[in-house]
């Protein structure tokens, strides 16, 4: 995980976790999720969702607000990890 | 000089406005001397020069991230400085105190441009310094941090303020510091007494109410303090053990080990009415009986008739309710011993017991942080105990984790005064907790902790109830302001890392990741690889709502992986069992024995885990890296790099 308080083009502080996951052999097809909780429900940055809980690949990066406070998210490896919205009164 | 807005003091970082009368170079001059004064130095410092009977717009500025300073005299920019680095006003006093013959009224705005409705609305009588608010009173105020204005004062508590505002402190001024902290103690323990002296009894189970009330018995021999003692005495007396639980049977212990000792010239004289004998056979008897009805706490088994516990019986020192209550009654004890020696050999368990604890947190603990979070791990970390050991006894009963308790605080506090929701917590709030300022202070004026004495002064004292900054009276503490410390901190023993975006705690974001190096249980969640943000409210959070302890959703959500910003991995096949009952599958970490002992928590132990095995902080960034592999079961996840 590395924080960059400082990161050229940003004025507010920035972070970027890589996360390896090694399964055993015998649960290799297990899914691996990340999760990220949010107080208020987190929004695409760019067009709309493919429905209400499964966001297109492309959309993966996405605004979470909350009382003045915004943090942007964005999905960069796997190049095709999904990203669903869960929760609310439309989640699953 | 005549003093206008503060005044000079040479101990305090602040801002004051002055009269300077002799730097007046014509008749129509009225010179003001405008300084942000350091501790025995001005940061930065102007003479500005305004025509006398003329009002005149006068603003004074100071940004704390391009460390510039500036004063506007009526629009026109008449000084520019350079400040210190580190250096913020943190010690403001908001006194307009001088020349009442001219100062007519002082307006508090939220903005910077004094547009709206103002907060605040005070008029300063003619030929006074004081400040009168708009519903009348008198009051003398000091503003501190960049928080939430809030009154302390006797009497009428509201003074025009908007209480929700998150722009500052204002508490009452005295004529010495000892001063305000007796008057705020006097304050309080004379609500506390007037309470109690009408019927309402229902706080005597806090210890800290008690000590409230028996030291401003001790220091002024008001009459009301005792009764109010009295009649305390009278509700945890008519209180059976098996009627409470061990929380409050201990508290209770606790408060009337306090009473015992407080009035010890009274107990021996004056009657119990209920049991027809003295209060000092009557509290005897309710401690012996409080204490075998909870012995199990304290020994782990019954005391025989001797007060000695079983043998070989060892007590679970990590994090259940046994050194807690032990240290409680560890109060009542010592307040007794003297009198009743029988129960010496309680004593001798109890002090054995506090030292095992100590010797736990002094290694899981070492660095500040707290395995349970911010919330129990205040109450958790044996302080209020060890003082009582310490001051009752020459045990030596000081340990070094001790001096790093507030850090944890420091790093972790939030513009709404809150702390990241790491472990089980109900709403915790800086300004509420004693605990924080108990911390604070054994830091400063036992180890000398100057970051501690700078937090505490700047963002505690006002706060508490004066209690513990008059025990730990100590007005020549050093402090160095908690701005000079890096943003980024490594809680080494506790495996968290806390980043922030600056020190001023009102706008800072605020980073916060966990990996524990250790499973103990209880109060400490399942969140190895979580993480949370903060920026102007909670952004990425930790999820779930503390109900109450064992519910069903503490037990299958709240306290579990799913419940945080962490990686789950749903097998079918997996099985939570706690407490002999399954709990729901979530996918999250595995559960090992809680209340692990201190060899069980060193590396390559059964509670031991990972955490954070790399870590390097410059000024430009900072890298940490963390193991996650053992907290998950090894039949789904590599136990090497499983989850890095």
């Amino acid at each position: 995980m590395v924080w960059l308080p400082n990161l050229p083009g940003t004025s507010h502080p920035s972070f970027f976790f890589h996360d390896e996951v090694h399964k055993t052999a015998d649960r290799a097809g297990l899914t691996t999720r990340i999760l990220l909780h949010t107080a208020q429900r987190p929004e695409p940055a760019g067009g709309e969702p493919a429905s209400p809980c499964h966001w297109k690949v492309e959309d993966r990066t996405y605004r979470i607000a909350n009382g003045g406070g915004v943090a942007t998210v964005s999905t960069l490896l796997p190049p095709k990890a999904d990203v669903f919205e869960v929760g609310g009164f439309d989640g699953a | 000089m005549d003093a206008l807005f503060d005044d000079y003091a040479s101990t305090r970082r602040h801002l004051f406005v002055r009269h300077n009368e002799g730097a007046t170079t014509n008749a129509g001059d009225c010179p003001l001397q405008i300084v942000f004064q350091d501790v025995n130095s001005y940061a930065a410092g102007w003479t500005a020069h305004c025509s006398c009977d003329a009002w005149h717009d006068i603003s004074v500025s100071w940004n704390h991230t391009t460390r510039k300073a500036s004063v506007t005299i009526d629009g026109e920019v008449v000084g520019m400085a350079d400040l210190p680095a580190g250096y913020v006003p943190d010690e403001q006093r908001f006194t307009f105190s001088g020349r009442g013959d001219v100062f007519r009224s002082v307006d508090v705005w939220e903005n910077d441009d004094a547009t709206g409705a103002a907060m605040a609305s005070f008029r300063f009588p003619e030929g006074t310094d004081d400040l009168t608010s708009a519903e009348g009173g008198t009051h003398r105020m000091r503003l501190t941090g960049n928080f939430r204005w809030v009154t302390t004062e006797k009497g009428e508590p509201a003074i025009a303020l908007d209480h929700e505002s998150p722009r500052g402190r204002m508490t009452m001024i005295g004529s010495s510091e000892l001063i305000e902290g007796f008057a705020k103690l006097q304050s309080r323990a004379q609500d506390f007494a007037t309470a109690f002296n009408h019927g309402d009894t229902s706080r005597s189970d806090q210890p800290l109410v008690i000590r409230t009330i028996a030291l401003a018995w001790l220091l002024t021999d008001e009459e009301p303090y005792r009764e109010a003692l009295f009649h305390a005495a009278d509700a945890i007396l008519a209180t059976s053990p098996d009627s409470v639980d061990d929380m409050v049977g201990s508290a209770i212990a606790d408060s009337i080990g306090v009473i015992y000792d407080t009035l010890h010239k009274d107990v021996g004289t004056r009657t119990h009415a209920p049991s027809g004998t003295t209060y000092r056979v009557a509290i005897a008897e309710f401690v012996k009986a409080s204490l075998r009805h909870w012995a199990s706490y304290i020994c782990g088994g019954e005391f025989d008739s001797q007060w000695k516990c079983p043998a070989g019986e060892t007590i679970y020192v990590s994090g259940s309710h046994a050194p807690n209550n032990s240290g409680k009654f560890g109060s009542a004890v010592l307040a007794l011993v003297d009198d009743f020696p029988e129960l010496e050999n309680v004593a001798v368990r109890l002090l054995a017991n506090l030292k095992a604890v100590q010797a736990f947190r002094d290694y899981a603990l070492a660095d500040g942080g707290h395995y349970f979070g911010f919330a129990y791990g205040a109450g958790y970390s044996e302080l209020r105990s060890t003082m009582i050991w310490h001051t009752a006894t020459d045990a030596n009963v000081l340990w070094p984790y001790m001096a790093n308790l507030p850090l944890h605080y420091i790093y972790g506090l939030r513009a709404d005064h809150d702390f990241p929701a790491v472990g089980d917590r109900h709403a915790q709030n800086i300004d509420w907790a004693d605990e924080y300022v108990l911390q604070s202070l054994v830091a400063s004026t036992r180890f000398q902790n100057q970051y501690a004495e700078a937090f505490f002064r700047t963002h505690q004292r006002g706060v508490d109830n004066g209690f513990y900054e008059l025990v730990f009276w100590n007005p020549d503490a050093s402090r160095t302001p908690v701005a000079t410390l890096p943003l980024v901190r490594h809680f080494i023993s506790t495996g968290e890392v806390i980043a922030r975006e600056s020190w001023y705690f009102e706008t800072s974001a605020l980073f916060e990741f966990r990996a524990t190096p250790y499973y103990v249980g209880n109060h400490q969640h399942h969140d190895n690889g979580a993480f949370s943000l903060y920026y102007r409210a909670p952004l990425l959070v930790d999820s779930g709502r503390y109900d109450l302890y064992g519910t069903e959703h503490w037990h299958n959500y709240y306290r579990r992986t799913i419940a945080h910003n962490a990686m789950v991995l749903y097998d079918p096949e997996e099985k939570y069992v706690s407490y002999s009952k399954k709990r729901s599958n979530d996918g999250g970490q595995r559960w090992t024995r809680e209340y692990p002992t201190l060899e069980q928590v060193q590396p390559g132990q059964q509670a031991a885990r990972m955490g954070i095995n790399a870590y390097e902080h410059t000024e430009k960034y900072t890298y940490f890296r963390a193991d996650m592999s053992d907290s998950y079961e090894s039949t789904k996840l590599e136990q090497q790099r499983g989850w890095v």
